[in-house]
């Protein structure tokens, strides 16, 4: 692999965990793999004193605690309207939305407010499944691409040691990066 | 016992007879790793402290306390048995960590998958009707008294405090109330209007015909554990089924118990005669499928009701050894696991089987940063690529929540699952402060008649895939779970999800 910077690195392996990016980075192989970077956002209030400790789901209204007595709200909803990838705004209309759709739940967040809005971009693969394994076409180079990362990360990591290691995992068999391949 | 021991007038109210349900039909493993995996060991040594207390005393408990025997197939389950051998010694338990030679050397029958183990030298395995029989004798001699053949259809209670129990037409009067109908507890509890996180579990055991002598201790694989009685008999098992009350036996899982016995114990069809697998009958009295109780997080459920307040809750599921103990921590419903109980510990090479093979990773997301850490116990030389920090691009900007709630299909849940589980394992290794695995609650909102439906249906597929989801009323979810949370009064269901939580 040869770096931006101009350094080249050797190896026996080279893992596109690269999320987002893992299309791009395929690219760079000349490899294919159907990644679509979709925009996820969520708010997070100002400290607030309730002492919240479950992720709570409200239809489809999600709340958590966030540390430093924080909490963070996302909805699919807030994704839909927010520009791609535009660095985000307190004034943005998600914002107040956030607070409303809080409020019957915690009264006190619609009197503290929002400290920050976060943006970040996940990697959907085309049939939303994690795409893990071999890439059918370049030797060498093994992806790891998911957009439930945050939840997969423990277990694939196991995995896809174990895989690298000799064994045999057929927990990963129905995400292989060959599914995509077209016939013929 | 005890309460007859503290000089308490005590009157016993059973269906059947002593040990007729779980207490009798079960494996008998008096055990820590349970207590290890869910973070109660504390609990678990009180209780076994008592019987061994009460075994030195003379009772016939048949207790053989020579070692549970906690083997690997696979590295995977090696390295989990590490990281239970760290907690047993932050325990103070007695405990070896022990390589395949040395298991053998140990066990020479065990089978030749078995790649190392973990060994518990002071646990082992009693005769469970036995030791219920030893403890209803001397309770008696206490001056409990025992009523068997009487089915409790009731508790009482008259202005917010227990008066008593009905059974059949009769009224038995009582200011204190001990619920430890084991499976059926949840059903006498809700007839008193408390919720009770309860559910009857099938466990179904084979048993060998006598065999020769193979081993002392209880020999424990991931999916079986198996133990020697004084009679010779091999019993195998056992499973834990969430089919409700259904009390039929499977021949499928029979086989299947065989099978994980002989791979994971010792070589069983060594004896002279095969184990005969129409020994076990669901008419056997010591072997018939049995109704545990399984708690959430299978924990205890021991304290007062929150209400009523003066009845008190008990079940259990574990109950071969926990009957010993006496009234346990606070009410743990809802609690998911427990990271407060993960100690950091120095992991080690899970193995070499990478060494010398040079792998770069690009991206230090959550996904990198796992799979490198990982490749690098296995003795790869990783280097990781990113271009900003770790956790820079999506997963330092995520909602960040560990969840297998909407995750379809089967497999795609299933690997959900097994992810979650498997973070208090690597934390272990990185410290704890960034896991949060307290739970997640559901509700239909707004709550119009299809959302309400969809979210059952969605439930209903969870629960029939073995998932964990509980019903809770959202009065119950405010008392005890989140004070501060305001569930609207439109809100009749509210779901509760152990484990599912979000990462820091």
């Amino acid at each position: 692999m040869r770096l931006a910077g101009g350094e080249s690195l050797g190896a026996d392996l080279v893992i596109n965990a690269a999320g987002p990016e893992g299309a791009r980075v395929a690219a760079l192989a000349r490899a294919v793999v159907p990644l679509e970077r979709r925009v996820g956002t969520f708010v997070v209030s100002r400290p607030v004193p309730v002492g919240l400790r479950h992720v709570v789901h409200a239809g489809d209204f999600h709340l958590r605690p966030d540390g430093g007595s924080r909490l963070a709200f996302h909805s699919l909803r807030f994704d839909g309207q927010v520009e791609a990838e535009k660095p985000p705004s307190l004034e943005h209309p998600v914002c107040a939305e956030a607070l409303r759709l809080a409020t019957p739940f915690l009264p006190v967040v619609g009197r503290v407010g929002v400290e920050s809005f976060r943006l970040g971009v996940r990697p959907m693969p085309a049939d939303s499944h994690p795409i893990v394994g071999f890439d059918p076409e370049i030797a060498g180079l093994y992806h790891i691409l998911t957009h439930s990362g945050i939840t997969l990360a423990a277990i694939l990591g196991l995995l896809v040691t174990k895989e690298l290691a000799g064994g045999e995992v057929p927990e990963l068999e129905p995400y292989r990066p060959a599914r995509f391949r077209q016939p013929g | 016992m005890y309460l007859g021991r503290a000089g308490i007038k005590c009157l016993v109210l059973e269906r059947s007879g002593p040990a007729a349900e779980a207490s009798g039909g079960n494996a008998g493993f008096i055990r820590y790793a349970h207590g290890l995996e869910t973070g109660t060991v504390e609990f678990v040594k009180a209780s076994l402290a008592l019987l061994f207390e009460l075994a030195e005393e003379g009772e016939a408990f048949d207790l053989v306390r020579e070692g549970y025997l906690l083997v690997a197939p696979s590295w995977e389950r090696l390295e989990h048995l590490r990281m239970l051998h760290g907690r047993a010694r932050a325990a103070g338990l007695k405990v070896e960590l022990l390589g395949a030679a040395e298991l053998r050397a140990l066990e020479p029958a065990l089978g030749e998958a078995v790649t190392g183990g973990l060994c518990l030298a002071d646990a082992g395995h009693v005769d469970p009707v036995r030791t219920t029989q030893a403890f209803v004798n001397r309770a008696r001699r206490l001056g409990v008294e025992f009523r068997f053949g009487v089915s409790v259809d009731r508790i009482l209670i008259d202005g917010g405090r227990v008066t008593g129990v009905e059974a059949g037409a009769k009224f038995y009067p009582a200011p204190n109330v001990v619920l430890a109908a084991g499976a059926w507890s949840k059903g006498l509890a809700a007839g008193c209007g408390l919720s009770l996180p309860v559910e009857p579990a099938r466990g179904q055991m084979l048993a060998t015909v006598s065999l020769p002598p193979l081993t002392r201790r209880v020999i424990r694989g991931p999916e079986a554990g198996l133990r020697q009685n004084p009679a010779g008999e091999v019993i195998i098992g056992s499973t834990v089924e969430f089919v409700g009350f259904d009390k039929g036996v499977d021949p499928a899982t029979i086989k299947s118990l065989f099978e994980k016995g002989r791979s994971d114990g010792p070589q069983i069809e060594r004896g002279r005669r095969r184990p005969d697998l129409g020994r076990f009958a669901a008419h056997d009295p010591g072997l018939s499928p049995h109704h545990r109780p399984c708690a959430k997080s299978q924990g205890p459920l021991a304290g007062h009701g929150p209400q009523p307040d003066r009845d008190v809750v008990r079940a259990g599921h574990g109950a071969g050894h926990r009957r010993a103990h006496q009234p346990g921590p606070d009410f743990p419903a809802y609690r998911g696991l427990q990271t407060g109980t993960l100690r950091r510990s120095r992991m080690r090479l899970i193995s070499n089987r990478l060494a010398g093979t040079k792998i770069v990773v690009i991206g230090a997301g959550a996904v990198g940063a796992v799979a490198a850490y990982r490749l690098a116990q296995a003795g790869a030389e990783v280097t990781i690529v990113e271009r900003r920090y770790p956790g820079g691009g999506t997963s330092g900007n995520s909602f960040a929540w560990l969840n297998s709630f909407r995750k379809f299909p089967r497999h795609y849940h299933q690997l959900n699952v097994r992810s979650i589980r498997t973070y208090p394992d690597l934390a272990l290794g990185l410290g704890d402060e960034w896991l949060h695995p307290d739970g997640a609650i559901h509700w239909a909102w707004p709550p119009e008649p299809a959302a309400v439906e969809a979210l059952r249906q969605d439930v209903r597929r969870l629960r029939e895939w073995g998932y964990q989801v509980e019903v809770a009323d959202p009065e119950q979810v405010r008392r005890e779970l989140e004070p501060d949370l305001l569930i609207p009064p439109e809100v009749e269901e509210v779901y509760v999800v152990p484990g599912e939580g979000w990462l820091g």
